[in-house]
């Protein structure tokens, strides 16, 4: 629809994805077809099947949800099994970023080898992730630390383009994206949730099980777009920007477009409506059909 | 549609017809809805999109009935916070005023709807027993159970039904249009308390008994009306038993406070008595996207008992299961209560 993206070097027909966590595919393919997207973001993949917390880890919030999931994925194996979730992301002709996470640096790099050969077309690296004990978060709070880990990743993923998934759980965005590019991070997705909690005023206890969750829906939206301009102002025009942060219709998608990001990602307003991503996709449609700047290829490198 | 299943789930907006209270605290909401009114079935629930942008989250509410040639869906509900508060303040449409709301359905697993289906199937030759196990908010579903039942197997099945309030009875009177028993109790006693009380439970050495007193309430001829005097002098509690004595082919429906629900799955345990219970859960999407709503299971190895969802332990046996998808209603044994 002319709305065509590149991101590090792979073409995304348009400018919408699918958040991580959100998008199943034996759950949400009878909604709609995951091939009209730009991309289908899938959920996070570990080295091994990871459980995940214990109920209850969903809280409603004012114009949000915390959720302390805790990336329960069925491991690296079951994703790259046939019949498993790329293989049907990839046979209904999606195209597919994986979300890798880890405890350690190895389980990071181990996703990323086993990812290197196989049909997905993004790597999405995971160090924003507020519901795990160890890993996730803590490689996205120091500069240092998570170049660290992309340096290795980036070397584990082999020619897969590596984008760093950013926390807004921190002083300052633009240290960890810089940061992250200088280890060789083929570009940026932002932001994760924001680490918040509720309490139930009968038990005087926090209403999720793991005390603390993350943030997401409309109520982060304009933290989002802050963090999207601050990054791109940051980094320059080059940088591949996927934002995302409570986007509910196209206009907040095209809000995050005009801050700086090149595609938007949906998450928490699929889990309110399946078809959110195709609405939104549509709704934007309109606003870059007269957007004669258009602001989403503006930063590009290869346009 | 899904390439593995054809799933009927639709989302519109419906026409209020009815948003009414029939106890304090629990509303009745129907809703014009001839394309999921037609699809549902029962244990299954529907998301209610509420009409403000603050409270973004579906509430899954049960259904508890469905007329397929009205087309109308009737959801009973009980105001707990300030999204049923929000519900419960919408009125009905009118010529004036085509209020609607936002909603999605039907989902999940219901009671009779496993892969095989065994129970609900039409021109089963011999009786079938169900005793229906309801506890608060929990019983609306086994109401919707109850009218499937006796749709599909008209006398052919015998329908127990055992209800426990806080307060004072307030489905009673419906379940009595369908079902064969109704016994109740209310107050700090609890649904097994009732169970132990009744002969549903009872070994061989008392089914003689069923007889008797069989004739006995025939005898009465109002047997409802029997029944109110007999809980009035047991102390406005406990009803004793009718008719259910313990067969193979009974089947119990249970639904309500979880607490409840674990010692009713040891009280079939205990009587042989397969369950089925519907769980629930916090939700975030409510049709399987966001895995927010998990129930820790094991895996059954019971051909009469097939279960929905993966079926791959992890090193402590357990299986995580969807509560939206692969349940609501999920084998008694099977959860890890």
């Amino acid at each position: 629809m002319g709305n065509a993206v590149n991101i590090a070097g792979v073409w995304l027909k348009n400018p919408i994805l699918t958040a991580s966590g959100t998008y199943n595919y034996r759950e949400s393919s009878g909604y709609y077809d995951p091939a009209a997207l730009g991309a289908v973001t899938t959920k996070s993949v570990s080295p091994t099947p990871w459980p995940g917390n214990d109920a209850p880890v969903i809280a409603e919030t004012h114009g949000g949800m915390l959720n302390a999931i805790g990336l329960a994925n069925r491991g690296l194996e079951a994703y790259l099994a046939p019949g498993g979730e790329l293989a049907m992301l990839k046979a209904a002709g999606a195209t597919v970023c994986a979300n890798v996470v880890g405890r350690t640096a190895e389980d990071y790099t181990k996703v990323c080898e086993g990812l290197a050969d196989s049909a997905v077309d993004l790597l999405e690296l995971n160090i924003s992730c507020p519901n795990v004990k160890c890993g996730g978060m803590s490689f996205g709070t120091d500069p240092a630390v998570a170049a660290d880990l992309v340096r290795k990743c980036k070397i584990a993923a082999g020619a897969k383009p590596l984008l760093v998934k950013l926390t807004p759980n921190v002083t300052d965005i633009t240290e960890i994206a810089r940061a992250a590019l200088d280890a060789g991070a083929d570009g940026l997705t932002l932001i994760n949730t924001l680490k918040g909690m509720r309490i139930d005023l009968k038990t005087g206890r926090p209403v999720l099980s793991t005390g603390a969750g993350g943030l997401s829906g409309p109520a982060i939206h304009p933290v989002a777009v802050r963090m999207v301009w601050e990054t791109r102002q940051a980094v320059g025009d080059k940088v591949p920007i996927i934002g995302m942060g409570g986007v509910m219709t196209g206009a907040d998608a095209y809000e995050l477009i005009l801050a700086g990001a090149n595609a938007v990602a949906v998450g928490t307003a699929a889990l309110i409506d399946p078809r959110a991503p195709v609405r939104i996709l549509g709704e934007l449609a309109e606003y870059l059909r007269f957007d004669t700047g258009k602001s989403s290829e503006k930063y590009s490198e290869n346009m | 549609m899904s390439p593995e299943e054809d799933r009927a789930v639709v989302r519109d907006h419906y026409r209020i017809v009815k948003n009414e209270p029939v106890t304090e605290g629990v509303f009745e909401l129907i809703l014009d809805a001839p394309d999921i009114a037609r699809a549902a079935a029962p244990g299954q629930f529907v998301n209610v999109y509420l009409p403000d942008g603050a409270m973004l989250l579906p509430r899954p509410i049960s259904i508890a009935g469905a007329d397929k040639n009205t087309g109308e869906l009737s959801l009973i509900y009980a105001v707990v916070g300030a999204g049923t508060q929000a519900l419960s303040l919408l009125r009905a449409a009118s010529d004036f005023a085509p209020n609607t709301i936002e909603m999605m359905g039907p989902l999940g697993t219901g009671f009779f709807d496993y892969p095989g289906g065994l129970l609900i199937r039409e021109g089963a030759s011999k009786t079938r027993r169900v005793i229906l196990i309801g506890g608060g908010a929990g019983i609306p579903p086994l109401l919707f159970a109850a009218q499937k039942l006796r749709g599909i197997y008209g006398a052919d099945v015998a329908i127990a039904a055992f209800l426990g309030y806080r307060k004072d009875p307030w489905l009673d009177e419906r379940f009595g249009r369908i079902c064969d028993e109704v016994h109740t109790i209310s107050g700090p006693a609890t649904v097994v308390d009732l169970l132990d009380g009744s002969r549903v439970g009872a070994r061989d050495d008392r089914v003689g008994a069923r007889d008797d007193r069989g004739g006995a309430r025939d005898d009465s001829g109002g047997a409802r009306d029997d029944r109110g005097g007999a809980r009035d002098d047991s102390g406005g509690a406990r009803d004793d038993g009718g008719t259910f004595a313990r067969e193979d082919d009974v089947l119990a429906l249970s639904c309500g406070p979880r607490p409840m629900l674990a010692a009713v799955s040891a009280w079939c345990v205990q009587n042989s008595i397969s369950l089925r219970v519907s769980l629930e859960e916090r939700m975030g999407c409510g049709y399987g996207a966001c895995a927010g709503c998990t129930a820790k299971t094991r895996p059954l190895n019971d051909p009469e008992k097939p279960q929905n969802g993966p079926n791959n332990p992890g090193p402590d046996g357990i299986i995580k299961k969807k509560v939206c998808v692969h349940g609501p209603v999920f084998w008694a044994e099977e959860v890890v209560w």
